[in-house]
C-alpha cells in the first residue's frame, strides 16, 4: 500500500468543498438505488485497494469487484462489452451507473486529500435500509453505453440516477465549476486560479488518466 | 477545454505543454501546476510534498488548494465518462491531432 500520510498542510482547504465532501461520504455509506449502504461502502473500500490506497479490499461478488477495480484503476480500459457482461449477469444497467458513481466519488475525494497532504477520510458505518430506486423517468439510451437524460456529456453522465448526479454535481461545483458553465469557456469563475490555469490542471489530469474528455 | 477557454479569453496558450510539460504552457505558474498535478494523479508520494511546496511558494495556498480540487474533480469525471462510454465530441478530434494522439475507436 502506498504511504498517504504526510504532515498536514494546515493552510490548505476549502469550506465549500468540505460540505460537499461530507455529504458525498454520507451518501456513499447510505442505501442507494440498487445497493445497500454496506455494499456501497464495500465498493468504496475495494476502490481504495485497487488504487493501492488501502491494504485490503472488500468481499464483493466477482463481477462487482472486477468492475470496481477497473473503474478505480483503469477506467480507460472499459469497453461496451464490460457493460453488456454486467447486464448479462442479470444486474440492472443502472446498478452499474451507481457503481461508477460511488467509485468515482471516493477516487476524487481521496485525490483531493492526497493533494492537500491530508489523511484519507474514514468511511462511516453503513446506514441500514434497503435500496430505494430513484430513477429519472426520462432516461433513455442516447450516445453512451448506459441510459442518460439527454445527450451524454460529463454533466449528464449520471443523470439517470438523480441522487448520484446531485452528489457528483455538488463536488464538481465546489472543486471546479458548476455543471451549467463547464462548456461556457468565456466564464471566469473568480477563484484562486484563472480559468486557463484550472483547465491546464484538468487537461493534464485527463492526459495522465488517458481520458479524452 | 484549455484551448477553448484560452481562445475565449484571448490568451496565448501552448496546449502541447499538456503532453510535453517541459514546454512553456504560457499559463501563469504552469510548470508548478503541472508538477503538482502529476504528483497527485500518479500517486507519487515522493515528489508530492516538494511539488506542493513549490506551488504554494509560487502562487499561494489558495492556488494549491484549487489545483488539488480541480485535479480531484477530473479524477472523478475521467472515470465516469470512460466507464459509461461518453463519446468524444467530434469538434475536439483535432486537439488529439495537435497533441499527437488519436481518439480511440470505441469513443468515436
Amino acid at each position: 500500500m502506498a504511504s498517504v500520510t504526510e504532515t498536514p498542510v494546515r493552510q490548505l482547504g476549502d469550506e465549500h468543498a468540505e460540505w460537499a465532501i461530507k455529504a458525498a461520504l454520507a451518501a456513499i455509506v447510505a442505501p442507494g438505488s440498487f445497493f445497500t449502504g454496506a455494499e456501497r461502502r464495500a465498493m468504496a473500500t475495494q476502490a481504495r485497494a485497487a488504487r493501492g490506497l488501502a491494504e485490503d479490499g472488500a468481499d464483493l461478488p466477482p463481477i462487482v469487484a472486477e468492475a470496481v477495480d477497473r473503474v478505480a484503476a483503469e477506467a480507460m480500459a472499459t469497453r461496451q462489452s464490460h457493460v453488456e457482461a454486467w447486464v448479462g449477469s442479470g444486474r440492472d444497467i443502472l446498478a452499474y451507473v451507481e457503481l461508477v458513481s460511488v467509485v468515482s466519488q471516493i477516487a476524487s475525494i481521496d485525490s483531493y486529500r492526497i493533494g492537500l497532504g491530508a489523511a484519507l477520510d474514514a468511511l462511516g458505518d453503513p446506514v441500514d435500509g434497503e435500496p430505494t430506486p430513484e430513477i429519472a423517468a426520462e432516461a433513455s439510451m442516447m450516445n453512451a453505453w448506459v441510459p442518460t437524460v439527454g445527450v451524454a456529456l460529463a454533466p449528464t453522465a449520471l443523470s439517470a440516477l438523480p441522487r448520484e448526479k446531485a452528489t457528483k454535481s455538488a463536488l464538481s461545483a465546489a472543486w471546479y465549476l458548476t455543471d451549467n458553465v463547464i462548456h461556457q469557456y468565456d466564464v471566469e469563475p473568480g477563484r484562486e486560479l484563472t480559468r486557463s490555469q484550472m483547465e491546464l490542471v484538468a487537461a493534464r489530469t485527463s492526459w495522465l488518466n488517458e481520458c479524452f474528455f | 477545454m484549455l484551448r477553448e477557454s484560452a481562445r475565449a479569453h484571448s490568451l496565448p496558450v501552448n496546449v502541447l505543454a499538456v503532453t510535453q510539460p517541459a514546454l512553456d504552457s504560457g499559463v501563469p505558474h504552469g510548470a508548478d501546476l503541472l508538477a503538482f498535478v502529476d504528483a497527485i494523479a500518479l500517486l507519487d508520494f515522493y515528489e508530492l510534498p516538494e511539488a506542493r511546496a513549490d506551488l504554494i511558494t509560487a502562487a499561494g495556498a489558495g492556488a494549491a488548494t484549487r489545483a488539488a480540487a480541480v485535479c480531484a474533480s477530473f479524477e472523478g469525471i475521467n472515470r465516469i465518462v470512460d466507464a459509461i462510454g461518453v463519446p468524444v465530441n467530434k469538434r475536439f478530434y483535432d486537439i488529439g491531432d495537435d497533441l499527437g494522439v488519436q481518439v480511440p475507436d470505441h469513443l468515436r
